[in-house]
């Protein structure tokens, strides 16, 4: 055991590994195996289409029907490799998804260990690593949407048992290297469960995900670099992916994200849930930009002045959500013990769902003014010609409700439909406190 | 199998249906969202101060720019000749305390710096510091070295009142439109036109022109606090400026319309140097409170001037605004003037949102009428008195005060004559106006008259403009 802890630790920092392919977790249908040659190549698809109903009350959200997931996906195996890509081609547009080699290690040993390699899921996080073919929701929660981390490019290591599972990566920041300016910066991060009780009849694990990010591509003007991060999420849906809660953060360079999370789940019930925390930093070439602005009238005269003028502070945001669901009648809910995830449908099935998320983007410096006309936060509370900049980001808090039916015509064909309630507090959107959200969405996937 | 496909395809066909025959969609636009947006409204305190204002005032915009050389002598006194209900103005505060009646910060536009003084400190600063500051030679000889340390060329809050009084505000205006210039305009051969004063242009309202030595330039005294004989540090100057009955006064006293400019280029006690300095002249009503309630004499002429309604204040600036509130908490009109745009002070979101934060923003500092900018050539300022947006300002009950009228057109557009009936019922009802700022006075006057807002009580003819500058003895 303690090798393992060690191994996971050292990998963390220098490599990586994931989940198989819950991105896309039922089985495909076309299948061509030689098992005399151990090779196994398998070719699927996947279509969503949803249909949507938004009432706002003031900024609108356009109301309709959109292809919102069709997925080409192909693997191959051949004896310990695992090969695996999809594509998506919704919206009349490509995007790359998944692909990644996967190597697993054979041996006598109750642990199965893997490395990775490819573009693929971020380890750091249990919502994004779980397939949308499989999340029993329309969409992910919110504050998954804008906290957690999606796929990136690099290396990662796994080793589970029945009870403890440990997955770390390192990854790039850019999966195409095609950032405008700069060049890459590096993340690792990982997830660590521990599961208590793990059998056919109840899973309970409760685990810990980091993951530290440095940002290093941006854009450079006057001789200045400048980095960016932004954060949001849409209204957990996909026909309007508008993003009432959103965040730009200039100047970010470190993020440090810490989170905790849960699941329990019987055969007809489960519940889990994630709290992310996101710490950001900053760095800014202030000798450079002090040195821009000099030679005007207005000028700041001293860096000192300049840099009182405009602070640079971190940021911190937070979030989290809870998902339950109660399945009438099927097959019950599963556990995957190499994704530590809760498994997909696999046959005719009725559930009810429900989740609570909360998202929390504002980061506001207390007593400060706020003027809708100008999006601008005045740090002495009061209305300033050229007031000292203001280093509050008022991404916007959002309490969210779901419920949700779904009906599982067999393995391969799935109806959803749910209700969202957003509560939101946004000084920027000061008239959209609520905004409600019906949809459905067909689902097929051979 | 498949009878489960029917079912699913059937179940999703009504899905689609039922969604689809959801028509309700809040679409933004702005004949919804005025109503949908928070316009707070203006107390009763507030209104009544708004009421010192008379509806429909004709503001003469810098004394009315297109006949005259802004902000001067002559630019005033034609407007008060000419009927304008208010002299509009710009403050700005000369390097010795003098409160100006002055747009520009730069000064090359309007006048003669760049032959007078070029970039360079006034070579007789140091002998100004000796003469009126009792200064020593060393004192005067390190106060020069300490003056050229903040010095910005041009800028008017670099220079002495009496270093500013050699300049020449007229002549710039007959190279500038020379169909309206006037060789009376001019210093060389005709009435030296001045930086205007606050007091300058309070006297003008109240029916003077400036005292003129035998040479033509203005009578002023200097003297300065403390020893009258040797400088301490703190002394400070003060200008007694003299003043002349103008025989050709007729009778108008307008108010005056005083503005407060970019924070930045004034000091932070701006705003209570004016409050003392309207007190000094008696235009004060804080200090002292008119009785007069008639914004015109019986005769027609124009008696804003001797009412409560007798000084509205504005500005763009947001920190003055705050200030404003500060010293004179509502007590006198005050007006937001709108802009859109990016810098500091501007309003970046104009939309039903963001204009009606900036019409609260208004009313929680005391302002009593907003001032947005209007389209039109020759300014061809963006557009911020749509009818939406005049329909919030009236919404709040403050009073709408556009910014600036140059011909007909603009007037006729402001009064909806261009609307061709499509008001939305009565919500966008015309006019979208409860005063104008014009370069134009003659133009707006006769407007108004035509329209039938102008006041009953007021004067229902218009003087000739060119012969009202020729009877004031300003000659081609």
């Amino acid at each position: 055991m303690k090798k393992h802890i060690y191994f996971s630790a050292l990998v963390a920092l220098t490599l990586a590994s994931t989940a198989v392919a819950q991105d896309f977790d039922t089985n495909p249908v076309v299948k061509y195996e030689n098992k005399e040659a151990k090779v196994k190549f398998t070719v699927g698809a996947r279509m969503m289409a949803d249909v949507a109903y938004y009432h706002t009350d003031f900024t609108p959200m356009k109301s309709g029907a959109a292809i919102t997931d069709a997925r080409i996906r192909t693997s191959m195996a051949y004896d310990n490799w695992y090969f695996y890509a999809d594509f998506d081609f919704s919206k009349g547009e490509f995007s790359q998804k998944n692909i990644f080699l996967q190597y697993t290690l054979k041996n006598d040993s109750p642990w199965t260990q893997s490395f990775k390699a490819g573009y693929y899921n971020d380890p750091s996080t249990m919502a994004n690593n779980t397939s949308r073919g499989s999340l029993h929701f329309i969409s992910r929660a919110s504050a998954a949407n804008a906290l957690s981390a999606g796929r990136q490019l690099g290396v990662s290591y796994k080793a589970y048992n029945d009870h403890f599972f440990f997955n770390q990566g390192v990854f790039a920041e850019n999966k195409y290297n095609d950032q405008i300016d700069g060049y890459q910066g590096v993340t690792f991060g990982g997830r660590w469960l521990w599961r208590p009780v793990n059998d056919e009849d109840q899973t309970f694990h409760l685990g810990a995900t980091f993951r530290y990010a440095r940002i290093n591509s941006g854009e450079a003007t006057d001789d200045v670099f400048q980095t960016n991060l932004k954060l949001g999420s849409t209204m957990m849906t996909y026909v309007d992916e508008f993003q009432f809660a959103s965040a730009e953060i200039p100047w970010a360079k470190n993020t440090y994200d810490v989170g905790v999370e849960a699941l329990w789940r019987v055969p007809k019930f489960f519940a889990r849930g994630e709290y992310m925390y996101k710490h950001v930093t900053k760095d800014r070439d202030d000798l450079t930009l002090f040195t821009n602005q000099l030679g005007g009238s207005q000028s700041w005269t001293t860096l000192e002045s300049w840099q009182a003028a405009n602070p640079l502070e971190s940021n911190n945001f937070h979030g989290g959500y809870v998902e339950m669901g109660y399945q009438i009648f099927g097959n019950g809910y599963k556990y995957d013990n190499g994704e530590a995830l809760l498994k997909g449908w696999d046959g005719r099935s009725l559930e009810l769902v429900a989740r609570y998320s909360y998202l929390g983007l504002n980061d506001i410096k207390d007593g400060e003014f706020y003027l809708p006309g100008r999006d601008q936060y005045y740090p002495t509370g009061e209305v300033q010609d050229y007031p000292a900049k203001s280093t509050s980001i008022g991404g916007g808090n959002m309490h969210s409700v779901t419920v949700g039916a779904n009906y599982s015509f067999n393995k391969y064909a799935q109806v959803l439909l749910e209700y969202t309630w957003n509560r939101l507090d946004r000084d920027k959107y000061q008239y959209d406190k609520n905004i409600h959200t019906l949809q459905a969405r067909l689902l097929f996937s051979f | 199998m498949f009878k489960n496909l029917i079912r699913l395809g059937f179940t999703f066909s009504v899905a689609v249906v039922t969604f689809s025959s959801c028509e309700h969609q809040d679409f933004t636009n702005e004949l919804e969202d005025v109503d949908r947006v928070q316009v707070n409204t203006i107390s009763d305190d507030m209104a009544k101060v708004r009421d010192y204002v008379p509806r429909m005032a004709v503001i003469a915009h810098r004394g009315s720019t297109f006949w005259v050389p802004e902000e001067t002598e002559a630019a005033y006194r034609w407007a008060r000749e000419m009927g304008a209900d208010y002299l509009e103005a710009d403050l700005q505060c000369s390097k010795d305390g003098v409160v100006l009646a002055l747009h520009d910060d730069n000064l090359c536009r309007t006048t003669d710096i760049e032959n007078v003084y070029g970039e360079y400190i006034p070579s007789t600063r140091k002998q100004f510091y000796m003469t009126y500051y009792k200064m020593t030679e060393a004192q005067a000889d390190a106060q020069v070295e300490a003056d050229k340390a903040s010095f910005q060329p041009y800028y008017a809050k670099s220079y002495m009142y009496h270093e500013l009084a050699q300049l020449d505000a007229g002549t710039w205006f007959n190279e500038s439109s020379p169909e309206q210039g006037r060789s009376s305009f001019s210093k060389d051969g005709g009435i030296h036109q001045y930086i205007s004063t606050l007091g300058d242009l309070i006297n003008y309202a109240k029916g003077k022109k400036l005292q003129r030595g035998n040479d033509g330039e203005r009578v002023y005294t200097i003297t300065k606090t403390g020893d009258p004989n040797s400088y301490s540090e703190g002394d400070e100057l003060v200008y007694t400026f003299e003043y002349a009955d103008d025989e050709e006064w007729r009778g108008n006293n307008p108010g005056i319309y005083i503005e407060f400019k970019e924070s930045w280029l004034n000091p932070t006690t701006f705003e209570q140097d004016v409050y003392d300095e309207l007190a000094k002249y008696d235009y004060n009503i804080m200090e002292k409170p008119s009785s007069e309630t008639n914004f015109y004499k019986a005769d027609g002429s124009v008696n804003v001037g001797n009412t409560n309604g007798k000084v509205i204040l504005q500005t763009f600036s947001l920190e003055s605004l705050r200030r404003t509130a500060g010293v004179f908490k509502g007590e006198i009109p005050m007006c937001f003037l709108l802009w859109t745009g990016t810098a500091a002070t501007d309003l970046i979101y104009n939309t039903p949102s963001g204009y009606a934060s900036f019409i609260n923003l208004g009313l929680q500092y005391k302002a009593h009428i907003m001032g947005p900018c209007i389209a039109g050539a020759p300014n061809n300022y963006p557009e911020m008195n749509a009818p939406w947006q005049a329909y919030l300002i009236k919404k709040s009950g403050m009073l709408n005060h556009p910014y600036s009228f140059d011909s007909l057109e603009q007037m006729g557009k402001y009064f909806g004559e261009y609307n061709w009936g499509n008001e939305y019922g009565t919500l966008f009802e015309p006019p979208y106006l409860d005063g104008a700022f014009t370069n134009r006075t003659e133009l707006t006057l006769q407007y108004f008259i035509d329209k039938g807002v102008r006041n009953s009580a007021a004067a229902q003819t218009v003087p000739d403009a060119t012969a009202t500058l020729e009877r004031l003895g300003y000659h081609k």
